[in-house]
């Protein structure tokens, strides 16, 4: 069964009209909608399509066994912890690959030319991080991640402005 | 090996991990992702985190392949076998983990076990990258 969905324009002339709170929510809507479309890739726009497929999983993940083995299905916490990590992301450093873990979190992984390997999971208030920086240089932990952070953990920062920025 | 084999895994023995999830690997780059490696949480009824592996040494490809789409893989529930990691054992048992034979379900199954324990994430994560790192990755 298919169901047409119907086209709605939403010209400034129809929405403006409208006092209710209704009206004013699509209002917002709509403004968010033409913001995260418009904005330039190059100037962050990219992190938009990123939370956009950090969403993708968050469903494509949602049902227990989701990799065919044993693993938990993601959580709401898992894409919220996710998205605020991406929009700290700076602008500097190469894009990573999103992956839905199986603990039922979504990490985030850098790898450069030379196959050196960084992983990050966002879990409810920490970042657990691992990395393999060379042959014996293996570096792993967990920093805060509070609510309140307006920019990443400087443990975080650093490895990526050593050895994942943009060339 | 022997096919019905509950043998000790011996370090020139190559394991293979099952994938079922595209996000798991990047065939263009040849790379496998950490999470692939990752044991899961234990059940109640499991005492500790395993990663299911098969010993695949001295299969052809094609049984390599049947072994996983008739035990991993889940049509049903649209799981389907889409690559696998190759190491070897010893790659493994560099990291600390060992390999216990658990031929019930097939002669050649086998757990990844002796993970860090559970406050120890970050040291699970790590280990699973190095694996990742060292596995070969062959697209079905």
């Amino acid at each position: 069964m298919s169901f047409a969905i119907p086209e709605v324009e939403w010209s400034s002339n129809t929405l403006d009209k409208g006092a209710g709170e209704d009206s004013s929510q699509l209002m917002k809507t709509r403004e968010k909608v033409l913001r995260h479309a418009t904005i330039p890739l190059l100037l962050g726009g990219w992190k938009n399509l990123m939370v956009d497929e950090a969403f993708e999983i968050s469903f494509e993940c949602s049902e227990q066994g989701w990799d065919g083995y044993d693993a938990i299905p993601l959580s709401r916490d898992s894409f919220s912890n996710a998205s605020r990590f991406i929009y700290l992301l700076p602008e500097w450093a190469i894009q990573p690959d999103i992956i839905p873990s199986p603990d039922g979190w979504i990490s985030f992984e850098w790898r450069s030319k030379n196959n050196r390997i960084f992983s990050v999971t966002p879990e409810n208030e920490i970042l657990i991080y691992a990395a393999s920086l060379g042959p014996k240089d293996m570096d792993c932990g967990r920093v805060s991640f509070g609510s309140g952070l307006d920019k990443l953990p400087s443990t975080i920062t650093r490895i990526l402005a050593e050895y994942f920025g943009r060339e | 090996m022997n096919e019905s084999s509950s043998s000790e895994v011996r370090p020139e023995e190559r394991i293979s991990r099952y994938i079922l999830n595209g996000r798991y690997f990047k065939e263009e780059a040849g790379e496998i992702k950490a999470e692939a490696f990752l044991p899961t949480k234990p059940k109640p009824e499991l005492q500790e985190r395993q990663t299911s592996v098969y010993r695949t040494s001295d299969l052809e490809e094609t049984n390599i392949w049947s072994i996983g789409d008739q035990h991993v893989a889940n049509p049903e529930a649209k799981r389907f076998i889409l690559a696998r990691g190759d190491l070897p054992a010893k790659n493994v048992f560099s990291q600390d983990l060992r390999i216990v034979p658990l031929p019930f379900t097939h002669p050649r199954h086998a757990n990844i076990v002796n993970w860090p324990n559970e406050e120890s994430n970050e040291h699970r994560k790590a280990i699973a990258i190095l694996l990742a790192k060292e596995a070969r990755l062959i697209v079905k």
